[in-house]
C-alpha cells in the first residue's frame, strides 16, 4: 500500500501562484510551531477561492495556504484536528522543492521506513499522515515551499 | 491512554557509547552524585558519525536542540518530575544501564516549580506520597520518552557499582506525536 499518492486535482493556474520570493516575504500566520523549520503563510483570496471551486474530493473542509519547510522535517504524527479526529491525510503541491533529492518518507510504529518519495513539483499528492512521517535532503539554506490544503471550520 | 515511551533500536550502539565516554571522560574529573551536565559544546556529541547515522535515519538529525548527560548514583531514586520546554527526549544509554528504571506517574498534587542544583535548569517537583506509577521502562536500550509526564529514574544498582550515565537528546518535536 503506498502512503503517499498523487491524486487528480487539476493544476494550478501560475497566474494565482507567487513566486517563492513572495511567498517567504509574506506574514507568517500561526501554526503548530513558532520554530522556523515550519512555517505557514497566508494565499490570496483568489487562490483560496479558486481551490474551493476546483478541487473536490478532499475528505475534510479546508483553507488553502502556503507551507514552508526548512532543514527537514523530523518523525512524527500529525496532530489531532480541532474536534479530536485523527488527521489522517495532507494535500500538498509543491512550488520548491528544496532540492533534487529531498525525499518524504513514511514510517511504521517502530520507526522503520516503510515508504519513501521524491514527490514531484506541481503534482497534487495526498500524505496518510496519521502513520509517522518525516522529510529529508533539503539542501542546506533553501526552503521547501508548497501550497496545503489544511483543514478548518471542524 | 497515554503512552509513555518507545524503545528505539539503532545500530552501533556499543561505539555510540564508547565515544561518548571518551569526549566525557575529557570534559569532566569525576562524577559521583546524581546530577544532569549539559555540554558547554554538545557538537562534539552530535557529530558522533555513528550517531549522526542513526539520527538521520530517524529524520531527527537537525532537530535535536538541547543535550545533556544524565548521571545516577546507585541507591537513592531521582526525585519524580516533569521537564519543561520540549515533550519528547531520546535517551542512549552509555554505561551502567542495566538494573535501572524509568519510572512513569500519575499525582493527584500540582508540582512544584524548582531548579536544579548543578545548572539551574527549571523543572517541575512531584511530591512521591501522591504519586501512582503507572508505568515503568528499563533503560538498556534507547528510548524516545514523553519527559512531559511525571517521571523519575531509579538506579537498583548496589552501591559502589557504576554509575548510570544516559545521553538525553531533546527533540524539536512540535508538529505532533511520536507514538
Amino acid at each position: 500500500m503506498n502512503y503517499i499518492n498523487y491524486v487528480d486535482f487539476p493544476p494550478v493556474p501560475e497566474n494565482l501562484l507567487l513566486s517563492p520570493e513572495e511567498i517567504l516575504a509574506l506574514p507568517r500566520i500561526p501554526s503548530v510551531t513558532n520554530k522556523d523549520f515550519f512555517q505557514l503563510r497566508p494565499a490570496n483570496d483568489d487562490l483560496i477561492n479558486w481551490c474551493w471551486e476546483n478541487i473536490t474530493g478532499v475528505p475534510f473542509k479546508f483553507r488553502a495556504q502556503y507551507q514552508i519547510i526548512g532543514y527537514g522535517i523530523p518523525i512524527h504524527r500529525d496532530q489531532a484536528l480541532p474536534n479530536g479526529e485523527p488527521r489522517t491525510l495532507a494535500f500538498n503541491y509543491l512550488l520548491d522543492c528544496g532540492g533534487s533529492n529531498v525525499a518524504t518518507r513514511i514510517h511504521d510504529d517502530d520507526y522503520t521506513i516503510v515508504e519513501t518519495e521524491i514527490i514531484k513539483p506541481l503534482r497534487w499528492h495526498s500524505i496518510k499522515v496519521d502513520m509517522l512521517h518525516s522529510v529529508v535532503g533539503l539542501v542546506p539554506g533553501r526552503f521547501r515551499i508548497a501550497l496545503s490544503l489544511a483543514p478548518t471550520g471542524i | 491512554m497515554t503512552v509513555y515511551f518507545k524503545q528505539v533500536t539503532i545500530s552501533n550502539l556499543d561505539i555510540i557509547q564508547q565515544k561518548v565516554l571518551n569526549i566525557l571522560n575529557r570534559e569532566i574529573n569525576s562524577h559521583s552524585h546524581t546530577h544532569v551536565y549539559y555540554p558547554d559544546n554538545d557538537r562534539e556529541y552530535l557529530e558522533i558519525p555513528e550517531l549522526v547515522e542513526e539520527l538521520k535515519k530517524l529524520g531527527f538529525d537537525q532537530h535535536i536542540f538541547s543535550t545533556g548527560i544524565f548521571v545516577v548514583a546507585p541507591g537513592m531514586p531521582a526525585p519524580i518530575h516533569h521537564d519543561v520546554g520540549y515533550k519528547y527526549s531520546f535517551n542512549l544509554p552509555i554505561q551502567g544501564c542495566e538494573n535501572t528504571e524509568v519510572n512513569f506517574f500519575n499525582s493527584t498534587k500540582p508540582p512544584e516549580e524548582r531548579r536544579t542544583v548543578d545548572s539551574g535548569k527549571r523543572f517541575y517537583y512531584y511530591d512521591p506520597a501522591y504519586c501512582t506509577q503507572t508505568a515503568s521502562c528499563n533503560m538498556s536500550s534507547p528510548y524516545i520518552l514523553n519527559t512531559s509526564e511525571p517521571h523519575n529514574i531509579v538506579n537498583l544498582n548496589p552501591a559502589g557499582s557504576k554509575l548510570r550515565i544516559t545521553l538525553l537528546l531533546r527533540l524539536n518535536e512540535e508538529l505532533g506525536d511520536l507514538f
